[in-house]
């Protein structure tokens, strides 16, 4: 599933981190080899969001800001920024001297160019710049943000998922859907690409004009594309790759590569993903919300985090995962207890028929995505014990794309999200009434609840992070009272790489850091 | 006027050869502890514990799966449902397959052409793509594996027939049973039917295993119905522990392999392994 | 031998007609946006009208499978809607990879296979035809994926010996010679993974051709007549393991590639096998049905070439 993406952020920041790779040990430092699941058909982060797509473009674009390993917002093209006190007037003064791989330099026309026209108009996460009012460039080193209203998240957006920045002179009066720079992409980078061979590797070569003087440290990077897991673990175990991350490992290869030697396993410090179904809630009986809690009394989620993800993961209590600043610790979890959740179900009229059965559940996962069937296959037992007999369907994509977010033919769809890094960009996307749309990824249960779209509309605006926080913590005591969704793990993003060939590779050039992980979410497949 | 026919050798015991009988005996075993399932297995194939990946001991003979199931149980329940897509598909595609050989081979001319120009069709298509087509676009269940498998796998068996009938169509006593005023309908039900019957027994054989592993290749890539679990399902799920817990592949996977080669004899010896060494795949 | 190769031709392309017309309904049977997988996360219902405009998805059915068929004749199957390229490329980039392994995979089981075969039929009825039937029994009993995983864990990460997936070493850029060797190195794990099935066919259906063939009149008359067993051997009966070698590769040939697609994805080979999934699961109708045609007109002309070999070598069969 590419179902989500906001963690493109990190895309970024692999970029970066790659450019910093420095301390390789190994013979042949030279050409660094990592893998990605299938083919990306576009390497565009701007208008495109599939997993293989943002992977395969992070090491030739920059953006205007980064996120380091702590969460923070640091400088990428652009070296510092002003925001006025009014929050509504961001000033960027960006790098000298930086030249786009074609050789043409850049300037804060690009810069305009990319937010306004590309990122604004087609980025699928486009909502997430939806306060900006006007960009202008009074001068080549000057990009002035101006906004409709305040927006706490909006460093984060463009540091991430919704600020690449692409050459104005190739794409300006382009149709950006059929530009041939979406499959030989030009930008400014640590890496050029220089050639895609489909179905077997991509291949970028160093950018020696990158803006941080000395990197990257290799010459050479190579995606090789590997979709089955057991074939790419062979690979990554022999040493033919020598890093895998995120959606490219699966979670219950984690105790493995932890034994493994000579392997450094390290998970994301901000970037959280998940393994979240939506209930039908516009459907009988999951209408109910006694019938929603009583899923929650009877399905084992701590079995689930030890079974499925090994080691990894850890359970959910409430909607924003807990390693967000803004996660609400009072929330008090549903207790496992099948008595309870039997007693619910009658409560809410639902009595045993015929063989003990309540009623089905028609439970949609991606054929291919093996945690999700697990996931299935516990849950299935979990509410035989209160007779809810579990319907597993597998499904391939387009068909799951069709019968969960088109014609809601489900009771429950799970799929892998990524949550953070804040919020508002991982996490109201979900619960806001005003996204509500027959695709993946936004609010599909369809939740609907005036009082927590107004509380999302009051916490961005805020600047105060207490009461930004304050706000945050009602947001989920509701959702979670409402249960609109069935959130059953989280975990941050795994990444391994083999310090044989490369050490350093996930580390940042300001701090040493873990966020690099944060590259793509779990494809969920 | 009264006629003695032939008896068909359907029920005629001849002395089987050895890799008959080892056949034979590799199937009943396998049948045998599919049916005694409930009596043998230890627990039940989907009951969830806590002891996760567990080696395989006294308290599970074969192991347990990443969700803390038992092996043996869900090998052996596996086994139902191996043994049952095999042997349901394979009577889809046998039933299919006689109705258009006897078709094709009895009344020749213009409907045995057209029934063969389509046979040449079927037989040309890479069957399991298609199957991996269907199964994917309609859904994975036990019933649409079953349809599939089955629909795509009579032509072997139309051909047999049809040349086992066209031989027998000019044997005297099927003239003589046409000269005694007998229909069509009779003489290709009395006649002709039984006399194809040992090829039948064969090609059913064959198809079974021929089946089985087609599922098995459909579980491969996902599109196997994990509400039951066949071996080939089984076999999928321990991909990834195929050397960290070696048993979740070893015996899903040998229990798979015994089977297919049980039939396998089983159809060999049935067949006189010349006569339709093509019906598989 | 013309008149066979028009007749071939003639069947042929009907069945050509008739595989463009099963496989263009079956993928439209199911539901399934294909303008949804396109474009991705979430999209906008104006890209998505945009996308069904541009693919024709908003046309009735009979009009694009008129669209499709007319395109088809010009060996145009469209623009693969994930890949947003045109079909015929993208199968066509693909297919190299897939030939080198499928005729690897064929040269070593027709070998390998016409060898234990012949050995076999010689020892007929002794331990060792015993032992390469069963052998071979063995070889089409295990389901391909197993054993190519299997082969993998030994070969590979255990042993050490060959690389675990993909067609040539990434750490290192080989080019002439070396290249090739690299791409041998590579080729060796998947094409014998490949060859088990095709093999096994092989030795048992020449054992059986062989022992028919040896017991033949003339193969009896000219024993009587003093030449000896080795030369009959080799020169009478091994044109029919030739001809039984072919006419198994023909039938089989749709078998091998629905094995290419396992043997693709357990090894990472950058084939048309692996094109073929990835379009399914991204419901990719055009690069779907395009890939489907494509391998069943190969499998028709591995067919009707087949044929011909076989009607060549001999005579006996030609009508």
């Amino acid at each position: 599933m590419v179902a989500n993406t906001v963690s493109r952020r990190g895309a970024f920041g692999l970029g970066a981190g790659l450019a910093a790779a420095s301390g390789a040990r190994a013979a042949d430092p030279k050409r660094i080899i990592g893998v990605i699941e299938e083919d990306p058909p576009f390497m565009n982060l701007a208008i495109s969001s599939g997993i293989s797509s943002s992977v395969a473009s992070a090491p030739v674009y920059s953006a205007l800001t980064r996120m380091d390993a702590k969460g923070d917002i640091t400088g990428d093209l652009a070296e510092r920024w002003d925001i006025s006190p009014d929050g509504k007037t961001y000033t960027f003064h960006l790098r000298e001297g930086v030249t786009w791989h074609d050789g043409r330099p850049f300037t804060s026309a690009d810069a305009q160019f990319s937010l306004g026209e590309l990122n604004s108009k087609l980025n699928p996460y486009r909502g997430a710049l939806k306060s900006i009012d006007s960009i202008d460039a009074p001068d080549p080193r000057t990009v002035v943000l101006k906004l409709k209203n305040p927006q706490a998240s909006l460093m984060v957006s463009l540091g991430n998922f919704c600020g690449a920045i692409l050459p104005k002179h190739l794409w300006e009066g382009t149709d950006p859907a059929r530009n041939p720079h979406n499959k030989n992409p030009i930008g400014t980078g640590p890496f050029k690409f220089v050639s895609f061979s489909p179905g077997d590797r991509i291949t970028y070569a160093k950018n020696e004009n990158y803006f941080i003087p000395g990197k990257p440290a290799f010459d050479e990077l190579i995606f090789r594309i590997i979709p089955d897991p057991a074939a790419r673990m062979a690979a990554f175990t022999r040493g033919e790759i020598d890093m895998v991350y995120s959606s490219a490992l699966p979670a219950t290869e984690i105790p493995r590569v932890r034994r493994m030697r000579g392997v450094d396993l390290r998970f994301s410090a901000v970037q959280a993903s998940s393994y979240q179904a939506y209930i039908n809630i516009r459907n009988a009986p999951f209408d109910d919300v006694r019938v929603r809690r009583a899923l929650f009394h009877a399905i084992d989620r701590k079995f689930v985090r030890d079974s499925v993800f090994p080691g990894l993961a850890q359970e959910m209590v409430g909607p924003v995962p807990p390693n967000s600043p803004l996660y609400n610790r009072a929330l008090t979890d549903y207790a496992l207890d099948p008595a309870r959740a039997n007693a619910l179900l009658d409560e809410a009229g639902k009595p045993r028929g015929a063989g003990g059965v309540r009623f089905d559940l028609r439970y949609l996962f991606g054929a291919a995505d093996l945690s999700a069937r697990k996931i299935g296959e516990v849950m299935a037992q979990n509410l035989a014990a209160v007779g809810i007999r579990v319907v597993l369907t597998p499904l391939d994509r387009g068909t799951l794309i069709q019968r969960a977010y088109v014609a809601r033919e489900f009771d429950m769809v799970i799929t892998s999200f990524a949550l953070g890094p804040d919020p508002d960009v991982g996490v109201e996307r979900f619960y806001n009434s005003n996204n509500i749309f027959p695709v993946q990824a936004v609010n599909c249960s369809p939740y609907v609840n005036p009082e927590v779209d107004r509380l999302f509309d009051e916490q961005r605006v805020q600047t105060d992070p207490a009461r930004r926080k304050a706000i945050y913590d009602r947001i989920q005591e509701i959702v979670w009272r409402d249960v609109p969704t069935f959130p059953f793990c989280c975990y941050s993003l795994p990444g391994a790489v083999r310090t044989s060939f490369a050490t350093g590779v996930f580390d940042t050039v300001d701090a040493p850091s873990r966020e690099d992980f944060a590259f793509a979410a779990p494809a969920g497949r | 006027m009264s006629l003695t026919l032939p008896r068909p050798a359907l029920w005629r015991l001849p002395s089987l050869p050895a890799s008959t009988v080892i056949g034979i005996a590799l199937v009943a075993f396998v049948v045998l502890g599919t049916l005694l399932a409930p009596l043998i297995a230890p627990a039940n194939p989907l009951a969830l514990s806590t002891d996760i990946l567990a080696p395989p001991d006294a308290a599970h003979p074969l192991g347990t799966d990443d969700l803390g199931r038992d092996l043996f149980s869900r090998v052996l329940y596996g086994g139902r449902v191996s043994l049952g897509i095999g042997l349901f598909s394979a009577l889809i595609g046998v039933t299919v397959g006689v109705g258009i050989g006897l078709a094709a081979g009895f009344f020749g001319g213009a409907i045995d052409e057209a029934l063969m120009r389509m046979t040449e069709v079927f037989q040309v298509l890479p069957k399991l793509l298609v199957a991996v087509v269907v199964v994917s676009l309609l859904g994975s269940s036990l019933l649409n594996e079953i349809l599939v498998i089955g629909l795509l796998s009579w032509t072997a068996t139309a051909r047999i027939i049809r040349t086992r009938v066209m031989v027998l169509r000019e044997e005297e006593f099927i003239a003589a049973a046409a000269m005694s005023g007998a229909s069509r309908t009779r003489i290709l039900l009395r006649h002709i039917l039984p006399n194809v019957a040992p090829y039948l027994m064969a090609s059913t054989t064959l198809q079974i295993a021929g089946a089985i592993m087609s599922e098995s290749f459909l579980s491969f890539l996902g599109l196997g119905d994990p509400t039951y679990p066949s071996w080939g399902f089984l076999l999928q799920q321990g991909q990834l522990y195929i050397d960290s817990a070696w048993w979740l592949t070893t015996f899903p996977g040998l229990a798979l392999a015994m089977t297919i080669v049980g039939f396998n004899l089983m159809g060999d010896g049935l067949g006189q392994s010349r006569a339709i060494g093509g019906a598989r795949r | 031998m013309l008149k066979l190769l028009l007749r071939r031709l003639a069947m042929s392309l009907p069945l050509v007609f008739a595989v463009v017309t099963l496989t263009f309904f079956l993928v439209r049977l199911a539901p399934g946006d294909p303008a949804a997988i396109l474009a991705g996360e979430a999209p906008s219902p104006e890209f998505l009208a945009e996308i069904r405009a541009e693919y024709g998805l908003d046309q009735p059915q009979w009009r694009q499978f008129l669209a499709y068929l007319t395109k088809a004749a010009t060996g145009d199957f469209g623009t693969s809607i994930y890949l947003g390229r045109p079909v015929f490329s993208v199968i066509w980039e693909r297919f190299p990879a897939t030939v080198v392994l499928t005729i690897a995979s064929m040269v070593l089981a027709s070998i390998l296979g016409t060898a234990l075969g012949v050995l076999a039929a010689r020892h007929a009825g002794n331990r060792l035809d015993t032992v390469i039937s069963a052998g071979s029994l063995l070889g089409y009993s295990i389901p391909g994926f197993w054993i190519g995983q299997l082969l993998v864990i030994l070969f590979a990460v255990e042993l050490d010996w060959l690389p675990a997936s993909g067609m040539t070493t990434a750490r290192v850029t080989y080019t002439g010679f070396a290249h090739v060797l690299d791409v041998g190195r590579h080729l060796i794990l998947p094409a014998v993974t490949l060859a088990i099935f095709l093999l096994t066919m092989i030795a048992r259906f020449t054992r059986t051709a062989m022992i028919e063939a040896l017991n033949q009149d003339f193969i009896l008359v000219a024993t009587a007549k003093g030449v000896s067993p080795r030369r009959l051997l080799w020169h009478h009966a091994f044109r029919n393991a030739v001809v039984t070698t072919v006419t198994v590769i023909g039938l089989e040939f749709g078998a091998v590639l629905s094995g290419t697609v396992v043997v693709e994805i357990v090894f990472g080979w950058p084939g048309l096998g692996r094109v073929f999934y990835d379009a399914i699961n991204r419901r990719d109708f055009p690069l779907l049905t395009g890939a489907f045609i494509f391998s069943s007109v190969v499998v028709i002309a591995a067919n009707t070439v087949s044929d011909l070999v076989c009607a060549a070598l001999d005579p006996r069969i030609r009508r």
